[in-house]
């Protein structure tokens, strides 16, 4: 059996403050391992987009489900897990923009990024998906996320993001 | 001009841009809550330049001859890229001018991902940097 260790775990609400805390407490276990500067700023910067992801849209706040983010490691990978409540009516534009992103190789995703920097055409929320543009690029492997039914208007929203060295 | 001025904070980056050396430094870590908020006094200032720079009845070019940029950021979260790209955009302007413009960029040894991200800003903007590696 492949040992697998949790570096970090967060359960509930995030807020800017709570991000800045966990970023304090990612460096301290990197370093504690004696984890290189490359890995150490790929799931620095994959964390980052991935906690302000949930925090951009996390706009429900529900009694029963709360934003959860881990990070695990297994042999040289870390894994990167988020979720949070969505309402339904996100389901669709989340999946075109991950799907979009996995269709591409490094080279196709560093263009993407380019262009969606000069556009300025941002969403509602701002980001124009390069959060998810940088996530993939930088993990070199699909971004994995399914959506679990929570009621009629509701699902909670898992994205889970591998990084080797 | 009066120089401007922002201290780093524990999540935003210190800005220092001096209009009597014509060198600008962004440096720190860069995840502000209000990401265009944070930089507007820098869109300001550089726009307020330009304008005294390349106000009339003077040839620009007796006013300022080169100007150095330096990049020098630990972090900055997908957001941050968008402002820096439009302080970029003000710098450009310089150049399209004819003032030698340089552009320092510095990364971590061994963050590729900082020196990639580098890469594309200067693609982006169609001006070539110079790439420093900061060794601990």
């Amino acid at each position: 059996m492949i040992k697998k260790e949790i570096i970090l775990s967060h359960n509930g609400d995030l807020n800017f403050e709570t991000i800045g805390i966990l970023l304090s407490k990612l460096k301290k276990e990197m370093d504690s391992r004696g984890i290189s500067v490359t890995l150490y700023k790929k799931v620095l910067t994959v964390m980052i987009e991935s906690l302000e992801n949930i925090y951009k849209y996390d706009d429900l706040i529900n009694e029963n489900y709360f934003p959860k983010f881990t990070i695990e490691r297994q042999d040289n990978q870390f894994i990167l897990t988020a979720g949070n409540p969505v309402d339904k009516k996100s389901i669709k534009m989340l999946k075109e923009k991950i799907d979009c992103v996995n269709k591409l190789d490094k080279q196709e995703l560093r263009k993407l990024y380019r262009k969606t920097i000069t556009d300025g055409r941002f969403s509602k929320k701002g980001g124009a998906g390069l959060g998810f543009i940088e996530m993939a690029k930088i993990s070199g492997n699909k971004i994995q996320y399914r959506f679990e039914d929570i009621n009629k208007n509701t699902s909670y929203y898992i994205l889970e993001v591998k990084i080797s060295n | 001009m009066e120089p401007l001025f922002i201290e780093a904070g524990e999540f935003t980056p210190e800005i220092s841009f001096d209009s009597n050396s014509n060198i600008f430094e962004i440096s720190g870590v860069s995840r502000p809550e209000n990401v265009m908020g944070f930089y507007q006094p820098a869109f300001s200032w550089l726009q307020e330049y330009e304008n005294e720079v390349l106000g009339e009845g003077l040839d620009y070019k007796y006013r300022v001859n080169s100007l150095k940029l330096i990049i020098k950021l630990s972090y900055f979260n997908s957001a941050s890229s968008k402002a820096i790209l439009q302080i970029l955009d003000l710098i450009r302007k310089f150049h399209l001018k004819g003032v030698n413009v340089e552009i320092d960029f510095y990364y971590d040894e061994g963050d590729e991902q900082m020196r990639e991200d580098g890469e594309d800003l200067s693609e982006a903007i169609e001006i070539p940097f110079n790439y420093i590696m900061i060794v601990e």
